[in-house]
């Protein structure tokens, strides 16, 4: 799967160009997802392969980091953001749970669930040396520990918003509506403001090496401004206060 | 098109299809019964003649009958829809309209329409004592006519967000109920709707000059690419002209009686044989018509250019308009005050969108005045009601942080306090009137202040028992 993964993101990033948006899902059971996590987490630093899987993972994390694109994750019933898996929901810009059942849907089953486990505290670092919840809550360790005891344990929708784990949670009356137009709203906005937005949202904190190259500061708004798609003729600085729209180059850089 | 009665809330947008408008309608509804029953009506009737609608085709679109005002059917009824209707302005001119909310404009649309559905209660609540001074039964069924309409308004615009704006248009669908006319810690939106509407005078005046500020931005709501938001302004067109029937014969009568007391005492100052002067009249007009202007906000406007561009609100009457409906080649006029005078700058025409429609506005309120004035001329009487100029009084826009007579003089702050009770209704003026304003109840009497209608409603006499006291 991450072989799959990373292939997948590297073909997106460079032929795909104008595709700005990735939505994420995942597909399985919640008790494989963990099961398979506890054999890595038994045989890490004993097994080299264990080890290589588990640097694998971790390498494909960062590059979903520091990616271009808008990436939301949408959390429905028979999805398997547990643990590590968990992490690809937490790399994205916004985490949409849905809470109950669409009604097309057979019902049958649990709705949608996440569940916490140690891969989500420090086993994949991000560039900043973080984990993802550490960055998400940066400068609220309280939570973090909060969040902390909560592991193993399947949360439900309203709770995972409670928890600020998902950026919201809408029921099956909002869902479709919600969905479509948040990615909408997302795809007219500058391509290149979105950039910079989500890279500076993604990495909060302390600056490495790693991130002083590959994150926030490559998309720093002085970058923004001087692309076409701000200064330019058609440009969104230009086109400001005439009443006319800027004309973006949909291309991510 | 016809409405089902046999729903809860009857509609034409196949309610009892759409479980997910059900769950957010019915929930909302008691609130609104609720706010009808603390905020809507103050006098007690057991039932009044009412208008209600029952159909939104061209023939025959509503019925008459005597209804207990808490048990009006209000509903939700959008103008029938035109499957080849397209975008008739703007960047995405030409292409078919949109029948659902493009997201890249949820948060402006989302805007409009709860500003727009913010005057509607906002009328009903600043009118709500009225009716305990109504000069007869007939104005008192206007004023009732005017008010369930206004809260059928409120459910066009609920219907709209909760239709398709989810769970932030359900919030703002609440919001519009808790918000109050003149409450401090959570107003109207806009200004005007803050403003007491005290006597019966204000109201006609409102009905009048306010009420057509809401056909005119209707009438831009009209055009609008979102379907569903243009079907619902156009039914919603239909019922307003009513609010103006009102506030147009109301202001005949008063002028017409003014006339006669004005003849017969063969004096201006009638104040002393129960009637208002046409001084006041004049004060009343200036007061009005100027918040009214305010509501069209700033001359030169970015918003309502963007608007345009991106097809949410057009120009009134776009698709009559001779050009290119796109504006961005165009240039227009609009005033402004430079160097103590006032003249014109050229602008682009998408920045002048707002002083275009005021353009339009005004020169349907000329037409009362032209009306009021042939009542005058009719009289025998000699002198002439006019507008004020538009940089009178003005708290919006270019000449807000100016001084302008009636006149369309530039002065300074001392000479315009000094004559402000020249211009705009002083306290005396509004306490003599608020002195005539005493209930007439009986059917076929009228209060002395203002003359009787010329005929009644629904062809029935002007002696009908409108409304029926329990």
């Amino acid at each position: 799967m991450t072989r799959e993964l990373d292939d997948l993101i590297l073909r997106l990033r460079a032929n795909e160009r104008e595709l700005g948006t990735w939505v994420i899902r995942t597909k399985g059971e919640v008790e494989d997802a963990l099961a398979f996590e506890r054999v890595i987490a038994r045989y890490s630093g004993e097994d080299w392969l264990v080890n290589e899987i588990r640097h694998y993972f971790k390498r494909v994390l960062k590059r979903l980091d520091v990616t271009s694109r808008s990436l939301i994750a949408l959390i429905e019933p028979g999805s398997c953001f547990a643990g590590a898996l968990l992490e690809l929901a937490l790399a994205c810009d916004r985490q949409y749970m849905l809470d109950g059942f669409l009604e097309e849907d057979s019902q049958e089953g649990e709705p949608a669930q996440i569940v916490l486990s140690e891969s989500n505290f420090g086993t994949f670092p991000m560039g900043n040396g973080l984990s993802r919840l550490a960055s998400r809550f940066y400068g609220d360790d309280d939570h973090v520990a909060k969040l902390r005891q909560e592991t193993g344990r399947r949360i439900d929708a309203a709770e995972a918003l409670e928890l600020g784990l998902v950026t919201d949670a809408p029921d099956d009356i909002d869902w479709e509506d919600e969905i479509r137009i948040l990615l909408e709203e997302r795809a007219a906005l500058s391509p290149d403001a979105l950039t910079g937005m989500e890279a500076n949202h993604r990495f909060v904190g302390p600056e490495t090496m790693e991130t002083r190259i590959f994150a926030r500061l490559s998309a720093w708004q002085n970058w923004i401004f001087v692309r076409p798609n701000a200064a330019g003729p058609d440009g969104a600085l230009r086109r400001y206060g005439t009443g006319r729209r800027a004309d973006f180059d949909r291309r991510r850089v | 098109m016809s409405i089902d009665y046999s729903e809860k809330i009857p509609n034409n947008v196949d309610l009892a299809g759409d479980r997910k408008l059900q769950r957010a309608l019915e929930s909302w509804q008691p609130n609104f019964l609720n706010w009808w029953k603390t905020m809507g009506p103050a006098v007690p009737t057991e039932d009044v003649y009412l208008r209600t609608a029952v159909a939104v085709g061209r023939e025959g679109w509503a019925h008459f009958d005597h209804v207990p005002m808490d048990e009006y059917r209000w509903g939700v009824f959008l103008a029938e829809r035109n499957t080849d209707r397209r975008i008739a302005f703007g960047e995405q001119k030409g292409e078919p309209v949109w029948q659902q909310v493009p997201g890249e404009y949820r948060a402006d649309l989302q805007r409009l329409i709860v500003i727009q559905g913010d005057t509607e209660p906002a009328s009903v609540e600043q009118q709500r004592r009225l009716g305990e001074t109504a000069p007869s039964l007939y104005d008192l069924r206007n004023l009732f006519q005017v008010n369930v309409e206004e809260g059928r308004h409120l459910w066009a615009m609920v219907y709209l967000l909760h239709a398709y704006f989810g769970r932030a248009g359900r919030e703002e669908a609440e919001a519009l109920l808790h918000r109050n006319s003149g409450d401090i810690d959570s107003p109207r939106i806009l200004g005007a709707f803050n403003e007491e509407t005290p006597d019966w005078l204000s109201f006609f005046m409102f009905t009048y000059f306010t009420d057509r500020d809401g056909k005119y931005q209707l009438g831009t709501l009209k055009e609008s690419a979102f379907d569903p938001l243009s079907r619902t302004c156009e039914f919603m067109l239909k019922e307003e002209a009513h609010h103006m029937f009102v506030g147009t014969t109301g202001i005949d009568r008063v002028v017409a009686r003014t006339a006669e007391l004005m003849r017969e005492h063969d004096t201006d100052d009638i104040a002393p044989h129960g009637g208002i002067p046409l001084d006041v009249i004049q004060k009343y007009i200036n007061f009005h018509y100027t918040v009214s202007l305010d509501l069209f906000g700033s001359e030169r406007s970015t918003n309502a250019a963007n608007y345009f561009t991106a097809g949410l609100k057009g120009r009134w009457q776009e698709e009559r308009r001779k050009d290119d409906h796109v504006l961005t080649e165009d240039a227009a006029h609009i005033d402004v005050v430079r160097d103590g005078e006032i003249t014109t700058d050229e602008v682009s025409a998408l920045l002048a969108l707002n002083h275009d429609l005021r353009r339009e506005y005004i020169s349907d309120c000329e037409t009362g005045l032209k009306r009021w004035n042939r009542v005058l001329e009719k009289g025998g009487i000699g002198r002439r009601l006019y507008l004020p100029h538009v940089g009178f009084n003005r708290e919006v826009g270019l000449f807000a942080d100016h001084h302008v007579t009636p006149k369309g003089d530039l002065v300074g702050a001392d000479v315009w306090e000094a004559n402000r009770d020249r211009w705009l209704p002083s306290e005396a003026d509004k306490t003599h009137v608020r002195s005539l304003m005493r209930p007439v109840y009986e059917p076929g009497k009228i209060s002395g202040w203002i003359a009787p209608p010329s005929k009644g409603i629904n062809e029935k006499p002007v002696d009908y028992e409108y409304v029926h006291f329990p």
